[in-house]
Formats: structure tokens, sequence, C-alpha cells
């Protein structure tokens, strides 16, 4: 077992060190974009920062963790260690040249596209080459997490894998599939062009390409978090799993409905028409399914706990429950955050609706609550069960690790709650600065001003964590008690197959991508739109000439 | 003090599970299924579909046709 | 370790305190709600769009974005509004870094407005604040967005996506002015309130 734990908390340093510097790259952004006085007032300098902190927030801290929380899920809840390391290290090294080039690429102001890098706008090939090696790297877990599942289940014949096991590699597929586009648009239309293969780009193509990973990357975050809330939250409220067999179902529901939506996020755009917007919006519907789903029964396993130490009454399991444990308070934070994170999502995917709030800060504060705020507060929840299992070093303080999760709850309500307001006020996003004295703006400053706060408490709350972290690593005390996953009411001794593994699963899936994607991509090889490239290096971007 | 113990899962421990009370308290309690898990879920939801028909209706069919 | 000495398997609550398929039948009456909530979105998203005329830009159509100074539609001559036999009114306007073309768009109220934009080099955003316009300006293609304005006044145009390293210098204006305010013109004349 060692071997597997040395590798999760390398990959989890990686995604915990990167994630402390983004963070304070955020705070400096929303203070530069407010009304206050702010250092190092640069616009260069801000959108080179908004890609920074959107590249390590969105590509390196989840990847890494994730790949992290796969290898330690793969060894305790088989019970045996990862099979295939040399190959799991040889994809930590990869990731983190990738990581590397990356960030130097932007540091260098190179790379200033932000990390959705749409283009005509053109970046270096080193940002382009680096978010391939991440991104494509990464591609060797996801076979290494088939891989132990497959062999777990050869070597168990007829027994269900377990759901933690199940729901990792289900992870894992979905991140194959969603990572498919952004690779084949990197390779395809970007790394070409940046390296003078090509003369022209087709900046539609590329952003329906985009538009693939952009959505189900989402679901890719958010899984780990509903791994915690399905296989670790019972067990850590002292209760049980109220449906394992619904716990398969989310995730399954996960891959086959996060893919094919991902042109919700295209409905602003030319170039597909109402026809497919509007079979891409119907579709994006059932992606609400497994989160309404697994709401329901994360309430019912905790009343189950609640029950079972005393609550009485229609609510009284509520207070009941071990709310001292930062996995049960993270899941309760966690919950308000996605019911307000999933509002916002239900209004953006509403074919039309979408139109009152697209690329405003609504935008940004949807996907800050619900990724920023529900998803990472469990990324933090898990740290702390992860911690003590692997370096034998428990958290030397609950209490200061509830501090930080009550901060970054409270931190994440008051940063992004004015900034969904601001957004229907109709303020642009990644803009480095406003002009304050226009009325129209100045309406917005006190908001923008109540956001500031609330990153410089996320600050704090990031800075708490790693403390946290770094005083349980370099601790004393010897912890012996083994990661334990939660046991459904009803433990299933039998499962079958299509919960139990994912051959249909990814056989539908491949059904939908061609329906929903096959035209839209399709039309490109007929439509005449290629158009040249626009590069961001140099000190500044020339204005377009009249 | 609570707080400095070993940090570990409520259920690593029996005694930090609430057994004076009892299995069969729970399994009573839950004779009709987990009808507070209900409420809450229900609530939330209702609250979710209320505020997407406000939104609907109130904000963003008043900002004009598009198409 | 004190787990270690007391059964560590020992459970507070045994095996099946609900049987498995009540927990189904609860699971699915769920389902069956969230199904419901989920489709009544839907038929209230589909009805509107219907008799609202509620449905996000999508005309599709291609242009070549270095020619388009020189001639075609988009030429600076027939750029701003012009007024079209059957009343309405068509707005042209190019989205460059870091500038609209023209930067104040006039026209009159109550009147179907259709405005047309594309960008001679990369993905600008074309946004109305307190009205649902709002849609992405790709070179390599024209985008269309037909509306009504209701109310006189003027409104502000930031760009909404991210242009370069000047895009927070891009902002423009509408002007809704009344129909009796608004400029009679001639087919092939346009007008803005753009300063010269």
């Amino acid at each position: 077992m060692q071997n597997s734990s040395r590798l999760a908390l390398y990959h989890y340093w990686v995604a915990f060190a990167v994630f402390l510097p983004a963070v304070v790259l955020g705070a400096w952004q929303m203070l530069i974009r407010s009304p206050l006085p702010a250092p190092l007032d640069d616009p260069d300098a801000y959108y080179a920062s908004v890609t920074l902190h959107g590249t390590a927030m969105a590509y390196v801290v989840t990847t890494f963790f994730a790949m992290g929380f796969g290898y330690a899920v793969t060894a305790t809840s088989l019970g045996r260690p990862v099979r295939g390391v040399a190959a799991a290290w040889i994809c930590f090294v990869i990731c983190l040249i990738g990581t590397l080039m990356a960030v130097a690429a932007v540091l260098a102001g190179h790379a200033s596209v932000l990390y959705t890098f749409y283009p005509p706008l053109l970046a270096s090939s080193w940002y382009y080459g680096g978010a391939f090696l991440l991104i494509g790297g990464s591609m060797i877990w996801v076979v290494l997490m088939i891989y132990n599942m497959t062999s777990w289940k050869r070597d168990n014949p007829g027994q269900p894998v377990p759901l933690a096991m199940f729901a990792i590699t289900a992870t894992a597929i979905l991140w194959a599939w969603a990572a498919s586009g952004v690779l084949v648009e990197l390779v395809g239309i970007l790394l070409p062009r940046s390296l003078g293969l090509t003369t022209e780009i087709d900046a539609g193509l590329a952003r329906t390409l985009f538009s693939v990973t952009l959505h189900a990357i989402v679901y890719f975050w958010l899984m780990p978090a509903y791994i915690a809330f399905y296989t670790l939250l019972p067990q850590a409220a002292g209760g049980r799993l109220y449906s394992d067999t619904m716990g398969r179902l989310t995730f399954i529901m996960f891959i086959i409905f996060s893919v094919p939506v991902g042109m919700h996020h295209l409905f602003a755009d030319p170039e597909h028409g109402a026809g497919m917007k509007f079979l891409q919006s119907f579709l994006t519907f059932f992606v609400a399914l497994p989160t309404l789903l697994t709401v329901f029964s994360i309430c019912a396993s905790l009343e189950i706990a609640g029950r079972a130490r005393g609550g009485r009454g229609l609510l009284g399991w509520i207070p009941a429950l071990p709310w001292g444990e930062p996995m049960v308070l993270a899941t309760g934070l966690s919950l308000v955050m996605l019911g307000l994170g999933g509002f916002g999502g239900l209004i953006n995917m509403g074919y039309a609706m979408n139109s009152m709030i697209h690329n405003t800060s609504w935008v940004t504060a949807h996907f800050h609550m619900i990724f920023g705020g529900a998803v990472v507060i469990m990324y933090f929840a898990i740290a702390y069960e992860m911690w003590p299992r692997i370096t034998g070093k428990p958290l030397q303080s609950k209490a200061l690790a509830r501090w930080q999760l009550w901060l970054w709850f409270a931190g994440m309500m008051i940063a992004s709650i004015p900034w969904h307001i601001t957004g229907l006020m109709g303020q642009p996003r990644r803009v480095a600065a406003f002009d304050y004295s226009d009325p129209f703006v100045a309406r917005m400053g006190p908001l923008v001003i109540i956001s500031v706060i609330g990153g410089a408490i996320l600050l704090v709350s990031a800075i708490l964590l790693i403390v946290i972290l770094v005083r349980s690593q370099l601790g004393e005390r010897r912890l012996e008690a083994p990661l334990r996953y939660a046991l459904a009411v009803n433990p299933p001794k039998t499962v079958p197959a299509a919960l139990n593994g994912f051959a249909l699963w990814n056989a539908i899936l491949l059904v939908l991508m061609v329906f929903a994607y096959g035209y839209p991509i399709g039309q490109f090889f007929i439509l005449k739109s290629k158009v040249p490239a626009y590069e961001v290096s140099g000190p500044t971007n020339s204005a377009g000439g009249r | 003090m609570a707080t400095d113990e070993f940090h570990h899962s409520a259920a690593a421990r029996p005694e930090h599970v609430a057994a004076p009370i009892g299995s069969e308290e729970a399994v009573a309690a839950l004779r009709n299924g987990p009808v507070g898990a209900l409420v809450v879920a229900s609530i939330a939801v209702a609250l979710l579909f209320l505020g997407w028909l406000a939104f609907y209706f109130l904000l963003f069919i008043p900002r004009g046709s598009v198409g | 370790m004190a787990e270690t000495e007391t059964n560590p398997l020992r459970r507070p609550l045994p095996d099946g305190v609900v049987p498995e398929e009540e927990i189904t039948r609860t699971e699915d009456h769920w389902l069956a709600i969230m199904l419901g909530v989920l489709g009544v979105m839907m038929g209230v998203m589909v009805v509107s769009a219907a008799t609202n005329a509620l449905h996000p830009p999508s005309n599709v159509e291609t242009i070549d974005p270095a020619t388009l100074h020189l001639g075609g539609e988009f030429a600076e001559s027939n750029l701003g509004t012009a007024i079209e036999p059957d009343g309405s009114v068509t707005v042209r306007i190019i989205a460059e870094q870091y500038d609209f073309i023209p930067n104040c768009a006039q026209v009159p109220v109550d009147t179907p407005v259709k405005f047309r934009l594309t960008s001679p080099d990369v993905i600008h955003g074309f946004l109305l604040p307190a009205t649902n316009v709002n849609t992405m300006v790709v070179p390599g293609f024209v985008a269309e967005v037909r509306t009504s304005f209701s109310r006189v006044g003027v409104y502000n145009m930031p760009c909404n996506e991210f242009c370069g390293n000047g895009h927070h210098g891009m902002w423009a204006r509408v002007e809704v002015v009344s129909k009796e305010r608004f400029p009679r013109l001639a087919a092939t004349e346009r007008t803005s309130c753009a300063k010269q």
C-alpha cells in the first residue's frame, strides 16, 4: 500500500501547492477590477493572471486532485495496491512537465488567451503543448483506473465492484470523453497553427470542439465530490448509504448526459442553428437529473444517521448529526452552494433564457459558486479524510478544519452572490478595468466591493487549508484506522452487469454524441469559415486597423 | 478536549455513535421511509422550481424578444 | 488503537433498516416527480419560444473577414442603421480590436430591429444589458440578432467576450429614439450616432 499512498500524496500536494497561488491571483483580480485602489494595476498583468488562475484551477488543481484521489480510492476500496504504479509515475511526470510549460508561457506574457483559449486569438506553442501534455498525459490515469477495475473484476468474478471504485472509474471514463474535444482542438487546430504548419484556422470549429470539453469537464470536477457524498459521508455521519443502486445510476447518468450537451455553451454563437441548440438544451435537462436524485439520496442517508443518533421528529435528525466532523459540515455547506449554483445552471441552460446572462458576470459567479464552492469544499473534506490515512499523521485540530470550511463557505457566498447580481445588471466578464465614473458602471461598484471582501475571506481560508495540511504532514502521532467506506442500507450481494461495468453506457454515449454533435462538427467540413489567427505575444496587441 | 483528539470518521469509534439509543429506535423512526429527507429535498426542489419560474416570467420575458 | 481492540466491524445499524423494495419505490417516486418538474420547465421554454419569439440568435451565415472593408454588405458606407421596405430597420456593425464601428447605433422605438455583426479579427461579444440581445461575433460568420425595443433611452453596449488586452476599453452605445426623432432615410442612406 505504501507506493499507492505516496502516489496519491504527491498528486494531492501538486494540486494544493498550485491551488494557493491561484487563489492569491483570484483575490488580486477581484481587487483590480473593483473601484478600490490596487497594486500592479496593469491590464496585461490582469489578463495573464486570469489565464493563469483559470488554467491552474480548471486544469491543474482538478486533474491532479482527481488522479490522486483515484489512486487512493483504488487502493483503499479494492484493498490491494494500485496496479501499474510505474505508468502512474510516468503520467505524473508528464502532467507536471505540461503544467510547468503552460505556466511558464503565461508568466512570460505569451499566452494571455484565458483557459478557454478561443482562437483566432493565438498563444505560444509552449502553452498549447503544456496543456496537451497535462490533459493528454492524464489519459494514462484513465487507462489505469479502467485496468485496475477490470482486473479486480476478473479476480473477483460475480462480485459487485465497490461503489467508490465504480464511481472513480466512471469519472475517468467521463474525463476521457470530455477531454477528447480539447485534445482534438489542440492537436488538430491550435498546435499546427502556432507551430506555423497551417495558415488559417476555423474559429467556429475550434469553439465547437472545445464545447465538448467545456461542460463535461465540470462533471469530471464534480464527481469526486459526489463520490464523497455517496461513499465517505454516510460513514462519517455514523449511518448508512440509502441506496447503492442510486449511487451507481448517478455516475452512469453523468457519463451519458454530461458530454452530449456542451453546445449550451454556444447558445449565443452564430455558427449553429436553433434546431441543434434546442436539441442540446433538451438533453441538458437530463443532466440535472442525477443531481436532483443525489440530493434526495444523500438527505435520506443523513436522516438514517441522524435517527440512529437519537434524532426525533420530522427534522430532529438534522441537529443530531455529528456536525463536528469536517466531512459532515462540508457536506452541509456544499449542499447549500449546490442549490444556489444549480439554480444558476438551470437558468443558463434554458435555451433563450441564456441570452439574459451569457458572458456576463452571472456566468463567472455561477461557476465559482458551484465549482469553487460546492465542489472544492468537498475536495477539502476529502483531503482531511485522506491525509491522516496516507501520512499516518492525524489532523492536529478538527476545530481549525471546521473554521477553514466555514470561512470558505462565507467567502464564496459573499463573493459570488453580488456577482450574480452585477451579471443581471449586464456587467461583461473578463474585463480588466471598469470606468466607475460612468453611471451605468457606478451602480455596480458597491456590489463589486462586497465581492472583493468575499475574495479576501477565501484567501484566508485557502492559507488556513495549507497550514492545516502542512501541520498534518509534519505532525508526529500515528494513526492506524484505515479508511472506511460507507455501507449501504442493503449492501448488494450482486448487481446486474449494466451497473457493474461501462460497456453499455459507452455505446449509448457514442450514439448520443453522433446524434448531438455529428452535424454541428460535420458542417465545418462544408462551411467555408477559416480565418487568420491573431497572436497575443508581445507587450501590447495592436488595435485593429481602420 | 474534543476538538484536539485524533481525527477520524465518527463511525470509526463506536462510542461516538449514539449507540445508547439503539438501532430499534432508528428502525421505528424510519418505518415510513425517510420522510424528513423527503421534506427537505422537496422544499429545496420547490424553491429551485419556483425561483426558475420567477426568473423566467419576471426577469427574462420582460427584457424583450430575441431571435 | 482502541478500534482494533473492540470489534472494528461493529455497526450501529444492522443491514436492512429500510427494506430494499421500499427504497426502490421511494427513489422511483422521487424520480417521477423530478422528471415532472423538468418536464414543466421544458414545456414553459417551448411554449414561450413559440409565442414570444424567444430563441437564441442562430443565423448561420459565413463571410470572408479579410475582404470586409473592400465592399459588400459590411463596407464602411453600408454600416449603421438602414430602413427596410417593410418599415423594420437593420443595423450593421463591425466589431474589431478594440471598438465597434459605428460605436453608437441609433434605432427607433417599437420597431423590429435586426442587428447584423461580424468581425475582421477575433471573437467579440455583443451585449445590450437590460435586454435579451446577446450574441457572439465570430470572424468568418455573420451574427444576426432580432429584437424590438419598447423603451426610449441609451443602452450600453460592452464587448462581452475576451478579445485581447484592450478588451476592457471596448464599449459602445445604442440610442433608442422615438419614431418621430428617427430620421427618414432613403434606401441607400445609413445613420448612426457615432461622433465623427
